[in-house]
């Protein structure tokens, strides 16, 4: 019981943990040179 | 927002375009939610190389042409992005290159043959050129080597000047083309105001920092799940023409008023 407590307060409840934002992945490609 | 909502993973060709396959294949491999191509080569690579992730292009001079997209209303299939007009605004650059130096006679343009937009750049040069009376030095090129007997043709006083058609870094003309330029007291045109704060004479292309934002609105609308097929490729928001004040002085060179009126940016 402790470690769920333990679990919800580190990762937030599982109904937040759902609405989590995407982190959304961008691919770049150039020919110039890189920074 | 960075780290935030958004992760980066880029790769640079650093000019040598045999290098895109590669590593546009390995970007593909990460499945990423959007593919962003800078430059004609690199579009052109991504394009080929999927058919099935979104791609956003910027720094491509006429998409439809290359057969990127098949129109720009509506683009089609998985691309979308940026036109810059590169080889329509070659003309208009030629002629506010002549009135910011009145005394042009010869014009050097460099060029790469294998590129069809450096091609269809120069011709519509040659045809400008006619029209003001210069000559046009083509020096087509396939190595940056090749590129020193036309820049070593060049004297100073105000009668030879460069015309840059290219806005990648590839073979390097623009790069070399300035420094011979600067070491030589040579009158240049570039086609981004980026070179002219760098010591260019003068510019004239679109704004590039406002074609970034209008990249990065078109980005997270792709993002927030509209197709690219159904996002118009956009054109510049601004052109400018640009003029280095310090380096005119530097050549001895006194741009007429009209010439500096027409000017959205001033370099003293």
């Amino acid at each position: 019981m402790g470690s769920l407590i333990l679990m919800l307060l580190l990762c937030g409840t599982p109904a937040a943990w759902a609405q989590a934002p995407k982190v959304f992945r961008v691919a770049i490609l150039t020919n110039a040179f890189s920074p | 927002m960075e780290g935030k909502n958004v992760t980066f993973e880029a790769r640079a060709a650093q000019g040598d375009t045999s290098r895109l396959p590669e590593l546009a294949s390995e970007l593909v491999g990460l499945k990423p939610d959007l593919l962003y191509c800078n430059g004609t080569a690199a579009a052109q690579v991504c394009a080929k190389t999927t058919e099935r992730l979104p791609i956003l292009f910027a720094e491509v001079g006429d998409p439809v042409r290359l057969g990127l997209v098949k129109s720009l209303a509506r683009p089609g299939g998985n691309i979308t992005g940026m036109a810059n007009l590169r080889p329509e605004l070659t003309a208009k650059r030629l002629e506010l290159f002549k009135e910011t130096v009145p005394s042009l006679r010869r014009v050097l343009v460099t060029y790469d043959p294998r590129q069809p937009e450096d091609q269809e750049s120069v011709a519509v040069a040659r045809t400008a050129a006619g029209r003001l009376g210069l000559m046009l030095l083509e020096r087509p090129i396939g190595a940056p080597l090749e590129m020193e007997p036309g820049l070593g043709e060049l004297r100073e006083g105000g009668r030879d000047g460069i015309l840059i058609v290219q806005s990648g870094p590839h073979l390097n003309i623009l790069g070399r083309s300035l420094e011979v330029a600067t070491s030589n007291n040579i009158p240049t045109m570039y086609p981004a105001s980026f070179w002219t704060k760098v010591g260019a004479l003068a510019s004239y292309g679109p704004d590039q920092y406002l074609q970034g934002k209008q990249a990065a609105r078109l980005a997270h609308k792709i993002l927030a799940g509209t197709p690219p097929r159904d996002l118009p490729v956009e054109l510049p928001d601004r052109i400018e023409f640009s003029v280095n004040l310090k380096t005119a002085k530097r050549l001895g060179l006194k741009v007429p008023p009209p010439a500096l009126n027409r000017a959205d940016r001033v370099i003293e």
